[in-house]
């Protein structure tokens, strides 16, 4: 599939697309940490929000003049490359109260580079009740002020309702394409969906969308082609940012028919309600992105449940970056769940960023091959 | 070293405690850092346990190394705070003798997120562990110089007052104005004596050593806003006040003064011995001075005094509390205020794998220290409650090194 490829090319390239799409359409662009900030406000300020990831694969040098070896190699290989240029189309940041390192460093970005617009999004983490739902309106306020100061632009009710339609749609579609995994063989890999949702996060929505659309189109006109007895897959993980996971399980024999990452399911899983008032929907709707730091164990086994369910998952692999001290403290609880009360087998790999796959992959055959 | 003589006073205090938790009901378990949680159930008397202590107390007895083996076999990973991996190794090595008798099963799991976003989860744990009501209290952190407490606070006294409701039903008792208002005062009034021995420390000799600091903090934290907790805080501070008065220093033959950051290896807390035979106290460090938010806050609405003191940010000039608004700027300002007001000529920077919150940004500081404020800085590497990695030979080492570098 054409529009699949060249996503593949995207991903790799991804600085460069941004910077293209900046060039072409004149918005500046600012970069997201995690899916709990609201890019909805960015987009309706005429601005472009782009997911951080480490967009080279480069060894990092530069970071650790600030950053200790054990926060998250992700984090810190993103700020290896801002430190190094990588990063230098952008704008502006917004930084939320979110993982340690996220949280902890917001302040070490500011310090260290004094001269980047560094915006804040902090404690809305737990705000499901009405009173988390006013600070969250009062975060948001802050952060469209910062916004308008940085584009000129004012966030209008229309434009947001707009931008809130557009995001909306391309959860519809990511949840569409996601969907084409539950039948046996699944319509698409866990490798292309990766490249898909890796690829959204930093596309611009409309470009975005309009693959998206296409690549549903394709998908649903065509059966899933494959070894039928191969193993289904969940895949659950943080900032699972290269596709050679997903690669190393598909190249065993199964599939990755599903996956709980912070760019995958977790970034649109939440639809924003468009009949509701603009704000309060998109507080409602946050509040449920299954992000570990910002929800209960219980609440995530909730969601893999569902999914292990709909998905007929045969077993499930938990790809942790090192570091990651909340996927790391739900991962007992979970396993114990998903083994104990669903009867399925789990693996635990341990993540780092740009690590030796060759000792995964090994053990990945070794859990594949043990799957009933 | 000299012992406070009211070291009496606060150990038996502290063995009191143990028993109380043992023989009174309800019990919470719960977080010590700024937690209005805990004045509020010292108010309704429900027992607070803290799993952080007696963490530090396994650690001081040396179990962390079964206790931390425990939990990672149980999947605890080792990257976790080693008071997370000695507590769960405590509750699933079921059937042995521990420290103290152990900590019996909470009634009810309350957390605040102040002190580390790992304690969330961390409790969380536990909630699911004893299947046992869980009150969260929600307080934003710092993250950049525009977030001033007052956007907060108000969310944050809806949260404690949600809080209340809920514990009030684990109690079957009732939080009145009068006895929230009462709490608020001894909880400002400790704030305010400890804020005061910390002052007198600034005296040369200094009264206290970090050992010093480090026993009495359990005062204001885990008998917090308690009639008890005010009444051996002024005996600590008259007592203090008294060394002043008559130049008495906590170590003998004092010739340097250091500041010392982040949370020291509880397993090892002797060390301190090896910088009094060099002649080296320390007077302060941000997990004496900083961490606690131990700032003025004003106690006229309870409730909006525990939800400042549970955001922990600095109000009106004062200074709030490291963990919540992180290393920088402020905390360099400040650090560059103690060092001279402390006469400090020398800086021990810790960094502790289990405490990313106290860790984050110490290398920046321990070069701030070294280049703007042009004394001597030993950044060491020792974890604060799991001993296996420690070796005490290459922390003299590097000590050594820096005792050279301090002169005589």
């Amino acid at each position: 599939m054409d529009s699949l490829e060249k996503l593949h090319g995207i991903i790799s390239n991804a600085g460069e697309y941004i910077t293209g799409f900046k060039q072409k359409s004149g918005k500046k662009v600012v970069g997201v940490m995690h899916p709990i900030v609201p890019q909805e406000l960015i987009y309706a300020a005429g601005l472009y929000p782009v997911r951080l990831f480490p967009m080279k694969k480069e060894t990092i040098t530069k970071a650790h003049e600030s950053l200790q070896a054990y926060t998250s190699s992700i984090f810190r290989a993103i700020w290896d490359q801002v430190l190094k240029g990588g990063f230098d189309f952008l704008d502006a940041v917004v930084l939320p109260e979110s993982c340690e390192t996220v949280t902890y460093f917001a302040r070490g970005w500011q310090y260290n580079r004094p001269g980047d617009k560094v915006f804040t999004f902090s404690g809305v983490r737990y705000h499901k009740n009405e009173n988390g739902e006013k600070l969250f309106r009062k975060q948001s306020e802050r952060l469209i002020k910062s916004l308008e100061d940085l584009s000129g632009q004012k966030v209008t009710d229309s434009a947001l309702a707009d931008a809130i339609d557009l995001y909306n749609e391309n959860r519809r579609l990511l949840k569409e394409i996601f969907a084409f995994r539950k039948e046996q063989p699944p319509r698409i890999s866990g490798t292309d969906f990766f490249a898909i949702s890796l690829a959204s996060a930093f596309l611009d929505k409309q470009e975005a969308n309009a693959v998206l659309g296409k690549i549903s189109d394709e998908l649903r006109k065509t059966g899933g082609a494959g070894d039928r007895s191969k193993k289904r897959i969940l895949l659950s993980g943080p900032c699972i940012v290269d596709k050679k996971i997903y690669e190393s399980i598909e190249s065993s024999d199964a599939y990755v028919v599903a996956d709980d990452t912070n760019f995958g399911l977790r970034s649109f899983n939440s639809m924003v309600d468009p009949d509701k008032e603009p704000i309060a929907a998109l507080s409602n709707a946050y509040a449920d992105v299954p992000c570990p730091f910002s929800t209960s164990a219980e609440t995530r086994l909730r969601v893999l449940e569902e999914l292990i369910s709909e998905y007929n998952v045969d077993g499930v692999v938990f790809a942790i970056e090192k570091f990651c001290e909340a996927e790391t403290m739900d991962f007992p609880y979970l396993e114990k769940n998903i083994k104990e009360k669903l009867g399925k087998p789990v693996l635990l790999l341990e993540t780092e960023f740009l690590g030796d796959l060759a000792p995964i992959k090994t053990r990945i055959d070794a859990f594949v091959e043990s799957i009933q | 070293m000299k012992k406070l003589e009211c070291g009496k006073a606060v150990s038996g205090a502290l063995r009191q405690y143990y028993r109380d938790i043992w023989e009174k009901r309800p019990l919470a378990w719960s977080v010590v850092s700024s937690n209005p949680l805990n004045d509020i159930c010292n108010l309704l008397g429900i027992q607070v346990a803290y799993p952080e202590n007696y963490a530090c107390v396994c650690a001081a007895q040396h179990l962390s190394e079964k206790y931390c083996t425990i939990a990672e076999s149980n999947n605890y990973k080792s990257d976790l705070c080693s008071y997370i991996r000695n507590n769960f190794g405590f509750l699933l090595d079921q059937g042995s003798e521990h420290p103290l008798g152990g900590l019996p099963k909470p009634d009810v799991i309350t957390v605040v997120s102040n002190a580390c976003l790992n304690y969330i989860k961390w409790f969380d744990a536990l909630r699911l562990h004893f299947d046992v009501p869980y009150v969260l209290l929600n307080t934003p952190h710092k993250m950049s110089q525009d977030d001033d407490p007052s956007l907060y606070v108000d969310y944050v006294a809806g949260e404690i007052e949600e809080a209340i409701k809920e514990l009030e039903k684990i109690s079957g008792r009732k939080v009145t104005s009068a006895k929230l208002k009462e709490t608020a005062h001894y909880s400002r009034e400790q704030g305010k004596y400890w804020r005061e021995i910390l002052e007198l420390n600034k005296s040369t000799p200094a009264p206290l050593n970090f050992p010093d600091l480090a026993n009495l903090i359990f005062v204001p934290t885990s008998l917090s806003g308690t009639e008890l907790g005010l009444s051996l805080l002024k005996q600590a501070y008259e007592e203090v006040r008294d060394r002043v008065k008559n130049g008495v220093g906590a170590i003998d033959d004092e010739r340097h003064r250091l500041i010392l950051l982040n949370i020291p290896p509880w397993y090892r807390l002797g060390i301190s011995s090896y910088f009094a035979e060099k002649g080296c106290v320390l007077p302060f460090g941000d997990y004496t001075r900083y961490v606690w938010c131990t700032q003025d806050i004003d106690d006229s609405d309870p409730l909006e005094h525990f939800a400042y003191k549970a955001l922990g940010m600095a109000t009106d000039g004062g200074y709030g509390s490291s963990t919540v608004e992180t290393l920088y700027g402020p905390l360099e300002k400040r650090i560059e205020e103690d060092i001279k007001a402390y006469n400090i000529d020398g800086a021990v920077v810790q960094i502790n794998k289990s405490c990313k919150i106290m860790s984050t940004g110490g290398l920046d500081i321990a070069r701030f220290i070294r280049d703007k404020m042009d004394i001597p800085v030993v950044v060491l590497d020792a974890d604060q409650a799991d001993e296996r990695f420690y070796s005490d030979a290459e922390f003299k080492q590097r000590l050594d090194a820096f005792f050279d570098a301090l002169g005589e």
